[in-house]
């Protein structure tokens, strides 16, 4: 925490450590239906159990909220479709463009009340072994700036057991993106 | 040596805009839904129609919220760091993004607070009017 508060001002009031680099990369995921896996006969495959999204506006200025994003109706069509609550969700992915941006989307999920965010990450909680493992292999902010399908990548480790940092037993992901100023937001949950 | 502010791009879409302030006038677009916007788009935000206008601000306006910039993103703000970049509201109820001048560094501005137009006439940055925020006196 002190290295922390004794790096300069990026944009105040965020520092050097709250931002992700910029990172060039590229990934890929084969997406089929849960027939089409059986047929060709892939090895561990992951069903997607709940998709959603959300656009609130066209740009930052725009945004009905200021400390609100489209997590919230993403995330509600997401929980829905998968039948699942926020309590249900072993590990999550969570876009890290900023520390703040975890905060709100957490928030927006339903993780915890508003304005709760400090207290349910600190204390290791955010950890493997804690109440909800994020950004197991580092996230944005950590691994690579590349922004999103690593996220994905990552929860598909954790469903099938592969993952360098597994979550024993884990059964459900939850993956975040989203693009503009945050303006644009869409969440995964993948199940086994 | 101050390097100047890059020009904005003049479009056939927002050139009223610009000529406005120049004209010493800060404008925004209204729809005929009620929706009212900056800055300019061909289409309305809320209801994606095209019957919209021009219509002048008060110059009143409320600061929604604000960061300080500490780094130098462009030759220009190296001499100008710190300085704030804020969504205010105008009175109207068009949102847009400006500059507090009186407190660069953002010390003293609270959300919520009032404000009031500042339409300052940029020579060294190519003769561009831009319209600011200072806040509104008590």
């Amino acid at each position: 925490m002190e290295q922390y508060l004794a790096a300069p001002w990026v944009v105040e009031p965020l520092r050097r450590d709250d931002c992700c680099l910029v990172s060039d990369g590229g990934g890929a995921l084969v997406v089929m239906s849960a027939e089409q896996a059986r047929r060709l006969q892939v090895r561990a495959p992951v069903p997607i159990l709940g998709i959603g999204q959300c656009q609130t506006s066209w740009d930052v200025q725009y945004r009905p909220t200021l400390t609100s994003t489209g997590a919230k109706a993403s995330g509600e069509a997401a929980f829905a479709m998968a039948r699942l609550e926020p309590a249900d969700i072993d590990v999550a992915q969570i876009y890290d463009c900023f520390t703040i941006t975890v905060l709100m989307t957490l928030q927006d999920y339903g993780f915890f009340p508003a304005g709760q965010g400090a207290a349910f990450v600190r204390d290791g909680q955010i950890q493997v072994g804690g109440r909800l493992p994020l950004n197991t292999s580092g996230g944005l902010l950590s691994e690579t700036g590349m922004p999103g399908l690593q996220l994905v990548m990552e929860g598909v480790r954790q469903m099938r057991g592969t993952a360098n940092l597994q979550v024993k037993g884990a059964r459900h992901c939850l993956v975040s993106n989203q693009g503009g100023t945050m303006h644009t937001h869409s969440t995964l949950i993948l199940g086994q | 040596m101050t390097a100047p502010l890059p020009a904005p791009e003049i479009t056939p879409l927002n050139k009223p805009w610009w000529d406005a302030l120049a004209q010493g006038r800060l404008t925004f677009q209204s729809c005929s839904c009620g929706h009212k916007w900056l800055p300019p788009r061909a289409e309305c935000p809320a209801c994606l129609g095209t019957q919209w206008k021009w219509e002048a601000a008060s110059g009143r306006a409320t600061l929604v919220s604000f960061t300080v910039f500490h780094v130098a993103y462009h030759e220009a703000f190296k001499t100008r760091i710190p300085y704030n970049v804020a969504v205010v509201e105008l009175a109207e109820g068009p949102r847009m993004i400006s500059n507090v001048i009186d407190s660069p560094n953002g010390r003293g501005l609270r959300i919520g607070m009032e404000l009031a137009l500042v339409l300052q006439l940029l020579q060294e940055d190519g003769g561009t009017t831009i319209a600011r925020f200072r806040k509104a006196p008590s």
